[in-house]
């Protein structure tokens, strides 16, 4: 009798599918990150509300061993007298540290690169939220990416995960990160955006038509100062999305929390 | 925070739209909105409004406002203007600002700065002559729609400002002020403070106060203390009217653990521009509810202007951002939508970005605003071209090769929690005190795991659970020249067992283990035994990948992803029971499991075959040729019972059971 993949290792080799197929790498970076890479770099400062934004789990400094930072985190840690660490909450960190590496390897742009990880919020779980989970960022920059270009990309990602012609559309929002900042609702695959039909209100998007399902928006000049380019010359966008929900929209499973305690009662199904 | 159409709408020469149109406008290209609710509008307010709306209903937008809006648009005035820019109605501010020359017979408050960095502006002003009267029909509905507590007119005064236009006041009873005194200064250690609500905080250094000649009045931007506030006795007012440092009120409220509507919006920074004004304001309605009042000077402490900000941005930046082909026309007409005022010059525009919108302060900024007041849904769709296929990261290249294998050997995937309650490294403040460490192997996750399968066996019809997880550890030991920091390691254990006493795995996970080396091209393989029953081992997977050539191309794993419809997990415990029986040697398990289904009890989720044999016996018959030989077979078989309901009884199983030896024994079966 053969085994099983966990839906979320599924999800990924999905994405991996997708996103190498038109030229984007797939990269990861710690879990236990440095608050230069979630935070600061990422134009989110010290004493900001922005950060107030993502529940942080902070990690205890006295039990982490000493380790060699970057020389971004020495500036950092010089700059404000201390470099706090936390469980990354969110994959975007690994935006910097990509871009430091494409500079430090001299590798041709534009940077093109998917990020499938975990991460970790401080909020409390329910059948919808979870302490752990995993989000699929991506990263496209080079001088001439443009918000169109995120479009693009968007909607060939989607309609490539659910097997269907999938529109995107934005909304206006903010990320210290990027600027513009947009919300990235897909059109629901259930009733194709038509919210209700035949007086049926859709259950998945509530009979809006839509699913909101990630942000994103244009790399922040701050961002990409901070990695190492110069803003003039380069531009390029970022999003990150939660891939559990996407799991549990094309599944229909109804729990996030059925995906992180081993149950094969789930995980055999698949 | 929660806004007022009527209210809203006293901002706009002409009708807003209608909620629905509204409510995309805003949703697409300015804010989340999180609610839309309907009460009951007051003559009152209609009046106020200019526009009465007949259905006699007011709307109320509960409207998610992000940290770079907080600067202008925790204010109705701030969401107006917005939403005239995206409508084209005509913005006007309806407010009246106090410009008159003070009576000369009020002495003027005495307002001093102690550090000019964490309080950059305070205007003040005395009114005597005031009686505190309960507010106006109009200024209570309005306070009242949005979920305010009406509580005197003055009281409700500067709650209106700081509704109306993002900016906090505060009102004390100057006969309680002494010395016609209010500084901005640090508390000195030890001192106390009674807030409003009764709370008494022994105050720190680090801590701005208003105070008085003598005591501290209140908490700077937060909260203001219960001995100076107004009452019914109050006959004259001093006012405030400051602004203050965003970090440092952020991290006093996150020291006392106070938050208010007030230190909300200082600690997101809001304009010195916005000192003016709410005051002026304020002074103009109490004046509308006081006619008799007398209005001393006004006081303006202002050490460092703030600069008039300046941003420029070309049509062409502007497209190259987007993707889009506007012209000068077009963004003339946001900029304009938006009162910005601007100049043009060879398709590059110059913006005097209006003192509250903080927001603005690079070229990207602009760019946003132009995207939305264009409109997001005007953001064309195009693939980029990369001539390249993407590199798979060498981890979970490998990772999948593996997966792969155990796939075939019969192993499922699974993931388990990064917390618990034993690890070296730890987290502040976790979800719970047995969830503030970080694991530091899988194995234990991956025990707890195999101790809930195996429980649910039955339901799976397993017999054997046979499972891994690939997952990160941490320690605080160092691992050189690693890329993640101190001690975060790639690891991978599986776990293999029947649940029985005498059963080992070792032959077969050996076996197992050699499949592997032989995928990844390696030697050997390094791992611990973290448990012999059930047998658990745990890989260091990072080492073992170290020396490995960099993937350079995918490989998928799967070949059709998650194409299965997920049947959902009933929460309540099953029960299982077993039969075992004989029947004539040509009946096939298919047909006892059909007569099985006839019974048609959809509680039972499972019925799965366990063990069969067969054997010759004898048969005596009264024929003159005496006994025959013939093959039973015997099948022994699992029923599982399971509710979605509620938990199931012995008691109702053992009723549940009857039908089955029923429907058998009718049809020739001997239950053993």
């Amino acid at each position: 009798m053969q085994g099983h993949f966990h839906p979320i290792t599924q999800a990924i080799d999905k994405v991996s599918q997708i996103f190498t197929d038109i030229g984007f790498d797939v990269v990861d970076g710690p879990e236990l990150e440095s608050e230069w890479y979630n935070f600061d770099a990422l134009n989110t400062p010290r004493d900001h509300p922005s950060r107030d934004m993502q529940d942080t789990f902070w990690i205890k400094p006295q039990t982490l061993s000493e380790r060699n930072l970057t020389d971004a985190e020495k500036r950092a840690l010089s700059l404000h007298g201390s470099l706090g660490h936390v469980l990354r909450t969110h994959t975007s960190g690994v935006q910097v540290r990509t871009i430091e590496r494409w500079i430090k390897e001299k590798k041709e742009f534009p940077i093109a690169v998917v990020v499938p990880g975990k991460v970790f919020r401080n909020e409390a779980t329910d059948a919808r939220h979870e302490a752990q989970f995993y989000q699929v960022e991506g990263l496209m920059v080079g001088k001439d990416i443009t918000l169109a270009n995120l479009k693009g990309v968007l909607e060939h990602y989607f309609s490539e995960f659910l097997e269907k012609e999938t529109p995107v559309r934005f909304r206006s929002s903010f990320f210290p990160f990027t600027e513009p900042s947009v919300e990235v609702d897909m059109q629901c695959f259930k009733c194709s955006g038509l919210g209700t039909s035949a007086d049926v209100r859709c259950s998945v998007c509530s009979a809006s038509g839509w699913i909101e399902i990630m942000g994103a928006g244009m790399v922040h000049p701050n961002v990409l100062k901070n990695a190492g380019l110069n803003p003039d010359e380069y531009q390029g966008f970022a999003f990150g999305g939660g891939l559990d929900r996407l799991v549990m929209l094309k599944t229909g499973i109804d729990n996030i929390r059925m995906l992180y305690n081993g149950d094969l009662r789930v995980v055999n199904q698949f | 925070m929660k806004f007022s159409k009527a209210w809203l709408q006293t901002y706009s020469t002409e009708a807003l739209p209608e909620t629905s149109v509204l409510e995309e406008l805003v949703t697409l290209n300015a804010f989340e909105i999180e609610e839309i609710t309907k009460i009951p509008l007051s003559n009152n307010t209609s009046l106020q409004s200019g526009f009465s709306d007949t259905s006699g209903e007011d709307t109320i937008f509960d409207i998610k406002v992000l940290p770079n809006r907080a600067h202008d648009a925790l204010g109705h005035r701030g969401v107006a203007k917005d939403i005239c820019a995206l409508t084209g109605n005509t913005f006007v501010d309806p407010h009246t600002y106090y410009h008159k020359d003070g009576d000369v017979a009020v002495p003027k408050p005495t307002i001093t700065i102690a550090d000019e960095q964490v309080c950059t502006r305070f205007m003040s002003v005395r009114i005597d002559n005031v009686s505190i009267t309960p507010s106006p029909g109009w200024l209570k509905e309005r306070l009242e729609a949005i979920g305010q507590k009406s509580i005197n007119s003055i009281v409700d005064i500067t709650n209106f400002v700081q509704f109306s236009i993002n900016k906090p006041m505060h009102a004390y009873d100057a006969a309680l002020v002494q010395g016609n005194t209010l500084s901005a200064r640090y508390a000195k250690r030890g001192e106390v403070l009674t807030t409003l609500d009764d709370k008494q905080l022994t105050l720190d250094e680090q801590t701005l106060v208003i105070a008085d000649s003598n005591n501290p009045l209140g908490l700077a931007g937060i909260k203001g203390g219960k001995f100076s506030g107004v009452s019914q006795t109050t006959t004259s007012l001093i006012l405030e009217s400051a602004n203050f440092n965003g970090a440092l009120i952020r991290k006093t409220s996150q020291r006392y653990g106070i938050r208010t509507d007030a230190s909300k919006r200082f600690e997101n920074v809001i304009s010195d521009s916005l000192v003016e004004e709410g005051l002026r304001l304020t002074i103009s309605l109490i004046l509308e509810c006081n006619p008799q009042a007398r209005v001393s000077d006004i006081v303006d402490v202002y050490p460092s202007p703030q600069v008039i900000s300046t941003v420029s941005v070309s049509v062409a930046e502007i497209n190259k951002v987007l993707g889009t082909a506007l012209v000068t026309h077009d963004i003339t007409y946001i900029f304009t939508k938006l009162l910005f005022p601007f100049t043009v010059s060879d398709d590059i525009f110059a913006i005097t970005v209006p003192d509250e919108r903080l927001d603005i302060r690079i070229k990207e900024d602009l760019i946003e605003e132009v995207a939305r007041i264009h409109s997001l849904s005007a953001i064309p769709s195009v693939l980029p071209i990369i001539n390249r296929k993407g590199i798979p990261h060498k981890r979970m290249y490998y990772e999948n090769k593996i997966r792969a294998v155990l796939n075939v050997h019969g192993y499922s995937d699974i993931m388990t929690y990064s917390f618990g309650d034993t690890g070296e490294v730890e987290i502040i403040k976790g979800q719970a005190t047995d969830k503030e460490k970080l694991r530091s192997t899988l194995g234990r996750g991956v025990l707890q795991a195999f101790q809930m399968n195996m429980l649910n066996a039955p339901l799976m019809n397993l017999s054997i659970i046979k499972m891994y997880e690939f997952g990160n550890i941490f320690t605080n030991t160092v691992q050189k020249g690693h890329e993640h920091i101190t001690g975060e390691r790639r690891h991978f254990a599986l776990c293999i067992d029947d649940g029985k006493k005498k059963s080992s795995f070792v032959d077969e996970v050996a076996l197992l283990l050699s499949d592997i080396k032989k995928v990844l091209g390696v030697s050997a393989l390094q791992y611990d035994t973290v448990s012999a029953k059930p047998y658990v081992i745990e890989i260091d997977f990072d080492t073992v990948i170290e020396t490995l050539p960099e993937p350079t191309i995918y490989e998928p794993l799967t070949q059709n992803p998650l194409a299965t419809a997920y049947q959902t997990i009933s929460p309540y415990p099953f029960i299982s029971r077993d039969i075992a029986m004989w029947v004539s040697g040509t009946t096939s398990w298919e047909s006892i499991h059909a007569l099985c289904a006839q019974v048609g009890n959809p509680l039972a989720t499972r019925i799965d075959l366990f063990d069969t044999f067969s054997k010759k016996v004898e048969v005596n018959t009264t024929s003159p040729a005496g006994s025959a030989v013939q093959v039973k077979t015997s099948y022994a078989f699992r029923l599982v019972f399971q509710s979605f309901e509620k938990t199931l009884t012995d008691e109702e199983v053992n009723m549940m059971i009857e039908p089955y030896y029923d429907v058998l024994k009718t049809n020739g079966c001997e239950i053993r």
